[in-house]
């Protein structure tokens, strides 16, 4: 069963660059949000804000890595698993990418109906696949996504630790 | 000393324990007893109605005949005034009994001063009550969950409702924090401050839900209008309505006083009246023509047809819910559960359709928006009293807190409320508007208005391009608001001015920071 799975090297490029993405994207929208919160909130409840941001940023990040890991176990191995840093993190990006696209295409009033939704998570998957091929037969492509998650893997010595304390934070205010 | 015989001892143990059981029964006893003579309070709050679309005040379209029915045995405030033009500050002003400029929940989503939380009124009409929240309005929820350890029963906003998943908030129901890190910013809600959500996958996960739920086959054969919507979940009036009725109906049936505040979003836009409503007042009635207000924007400004057709379609909705109050109204003394009840009923704001404004997020702060109703009916009240003077939400927690016996907050802007004990006389009442300010600096960017008698004063000051504004309105002969008289009565104007500026500045003084710490 653990042959499965990819090796742990190669599982931590794909989720730094999940975390990074999703943590990125929340720190940003948090900096739009904090000039409104500064009018109302203590530093305090800010910081209970930030907390809450990032235990979610942390859960969406391992949901993720797990439907890849899930993929990768479920599927014929050289389609991810033998090289899981390389088409894990062309696939992370794809879906990090077509959730901003979905977001913003609501945003603008051009979010088709509900019934074109399956379109889209096929179409998310093919291009994603296409990403992930071509990032193994054009090696700038694939150099890229690999450089990519070796360089972000230094984020989470930043914010998986944060997102522990802000676990222990919620925690506490949850039970007392 | 002769020695204890084995009876006496049997007669000594029994009286010990009885005078044990009595001791831990009577205090039980007391407080059942000291319970018993405490009425009901049921507070049954419509967010966003305007009393000058009532036609319990006057206005031409029959909008309220049940309102009016209850009218006839109740005492109705014909000057009542929110303190706020929005659910923040309206909302935080009935709960605390103070104007925004002391609770200072001024902002969208901001709540009140932490250390003034805790004079609200569920603290204050003491523990004799069984205390019941329930916030259809988010933001109104925002606040039962500031107060949630002076509730028994804190009721989630999306009770009676179809239930949307991504409400996240009720993760932890206690923490104000955890409404505004979710539905405010994480999964999207409001969307004030940016259209895009906190956290990609929560956002794509609730726009899936949303569009989810507009297919649900609940939500079809509804006819020709689109169903309630609070901007988190879809529900149906009447059923909220129906859940309101056996809360209170189990609340009646618990042997303990109780004060129940119930918080609806309608008559809120978007205006969704059922189909026996879609079709009234064909009347072809225009909205008053006012003139454009400087501070609104030409390009932002709506035509009067399109305020005629919003405000048509908002009178379709307060009849909508009149409806549903009488249908309340009606199973609660069907089953004799008002006997011992005051019932409350009002708004924590207004709604304008004038001046090219539609809502109630402007800067302006002429009547409709601000000027709400207030209905009190005592137990076994049989006749109606009208009270004239101007009045305002904040003297309805002292008037309750009065009413059950509790103990009032140390801190307070309201009085007793005229029929309630109040004196009646005339006084300033307060309305303001202070969402682009600071709630921890002196309120520089506001819209401020004070009522004294007749006479309606408001400035609005601070905000960027523009002049501080004066205008002064005698409501008796004007209640549209269309003849300014600061200009030809500069000595009331004058003198209602440092009156609001005394006050205001009063109010302001604790925020502002000593020179060189700016």
């Amino acid at each position: 069963m653990k042959n499965r799975f990819p090796t742990l090297t190669q599982i931590i490029p794909v989720l730094s660059i999940l975390c990074v993405l999703f943590y990125g994207w929340t720190a940003v929208m948090f900096l739009w949000k904090l000039s409104s919160w500064l009018f109302f909130l203590t530093f305090g409840e800010i910081a209970v804000l930030a907390a809450y941001a990032s235990v979610t940023n942390l859960v969406e990040s391992l949901v993720l890595l797990g439907i890849l890991l899930l993929a990768a176990a479920l599927l014929p191995a050289r389609w991810l698993k033998d090289d899981f840093s390389l088409r894990g993190g062309a696939l992370a990006i794809t879906l990090a990418g077509s959730m901003l696209l979905i977001n913003h295409l609501s945003v603008i009033d051009r979010l088709g109906p509900v019934a074109y939704w399956p379109l889209w998570i096929l179409g998310a998957l093919l291009f994603g696949m296409a990403l992930s091929s071509i990032a193994s037969r054009v090696t700038i492509v694939g150099r890229a996504i690999v450089w990519l998650g070796d360089q972000f893997s230094v984020f989470l010595f930043i914010l998986l630790p944060m997102s522990v304390v802000s676990i222990v934070v919620l925690l506490a205010r949850m039970l007392f | 000393m002769s020695k204890l015989s084995r009876r006496d001892i049997l007669k000594l143990t029994s009286v010990a324990a009885g005078g044990a059981l009595a001791a831990r029964t009577l205090p039980r006893r007391l407080l059942r007893a000291r319970q018993a003579d405490k009425p009901n309070v049921l507070i049954l709050l419509f967010d966003t109605m305007s009393a000058p679309h009532l036609s319990l005040y006057g206005y031409g379209r029959a909008t309220t005949p049940n309102f009016a029915r209850l009218a006839e045995r109740a005492t109705v405030y014909h000057a009542h005034y929110s303190g706020g033009c929005y659910t923040i500050p309206g909302t935080a002003s009935i709960l605390t009994g103070l104007y925004p400029w002391h609770h200072r929940a001024v902002n969208p989503g901001g709540p009140v001063r932490r250390d003034l939380a805790g004079g609200n009124l569920f603290r204050a009409v003491g523990t004799d009550y069984y205390r019941i929240g329930y916030g259809q309005n988010m933001w109104a929820e925002l606040f039962l969950r500031q107060f949630h350890a002076d509730l028994d029963l804190h009721l989630p906003p999306d009770s009676f409702a179809f239930r949307n998943p991504m409400l996240l908030s009720g993760i932890n129901r206690r923490d104000p924090m955890a409404y505004i890190a979710f539905d405010d910013f994480l999964v999207g809600g409001v969307k004030l401050d940016t259209p895009y959500p906190g956290a990609l996958t929560l956002g794509v996960l609730d726009l899936a839900a949303a569009r989810g739920r507009n297919t649900d086959r609940d939500l079809e054969n509804r006819g020709p209008r689109t169903t309630p919507f609070n901007g988190y979940f879809y529900y149906e009036n009447r059923a909220v309505f129906d859940g309101i009725y056996e809360t209170i109906r189990t609340a009646a049936g618990r042997g303990q006083p109780y004060l129940g505040y119930f918080h609806f979003w309608a008559p809120h836009g978007p205006y969704a009246p059922t189909e026996a409503f879609t079709g009234l007042f064909a009347d072809g009635a225009k909205v008053p023509r006012k003139p454009l207000h400087p501070l609104i924007e030409p390009k932002t400004a709506l035509p009067d047809k399109a305020l005629d057709a919003y405000s048509r379609v908002y009178d379709q909705y307060i009849a909508n819910v009149d409806a549903e109050f009488g249908r309340l109204l009606d199973r609660l003394q069907a089953e004799a559960l008002l006997d011992n009840t005051w019932i409350v009923l009002l708004s924590d704001h207004g709604q304008l359709f004038e001046r090219g404004v539609h809502g109630h997020s402007s800067r302006l702060v002429y009547d409709p928006g601000i000027h709400v109703p207030l209905l009190i009916s005592a137990p076994g009240q049989s006749a109606r009293v009208d009270v004239r003077v101007p009045t305002s939400n904040v003297d309805i927690l002292p008037s309750i807190v009065a009413l059950t016996g509790g103990q009032p907050p140390a801190r307070l802007d309201g009085a007793l409320l005229p029929g309630l004990g109040g004196a009646g006389v005339e006084r300033p009442v307060f309305a303001m508007d202070a969402k682009e300010s600071s709630a921890f600096r002196p309120l520089d960017r506001a819209s401020f208005v004070l009522i004294r008698g007749a006479y309606k004063l408001i400035l609005y000051t601070g905000y960027p391009g523009y002049d501080d504004l004066l205008e002064l309105y005698d409501l008796e002969s004007d209640p549209g608001e269309l003849r300014d008289l600061a200009q030809s009565d500069p000595a009331t104007a004058r003198r209602m001015l440092d009156e609001l500026n005394e006050a205001r500045h009063a109010a302001d003084a604790p925020f502002i920071r000593p020179k060189g710490n700016q």
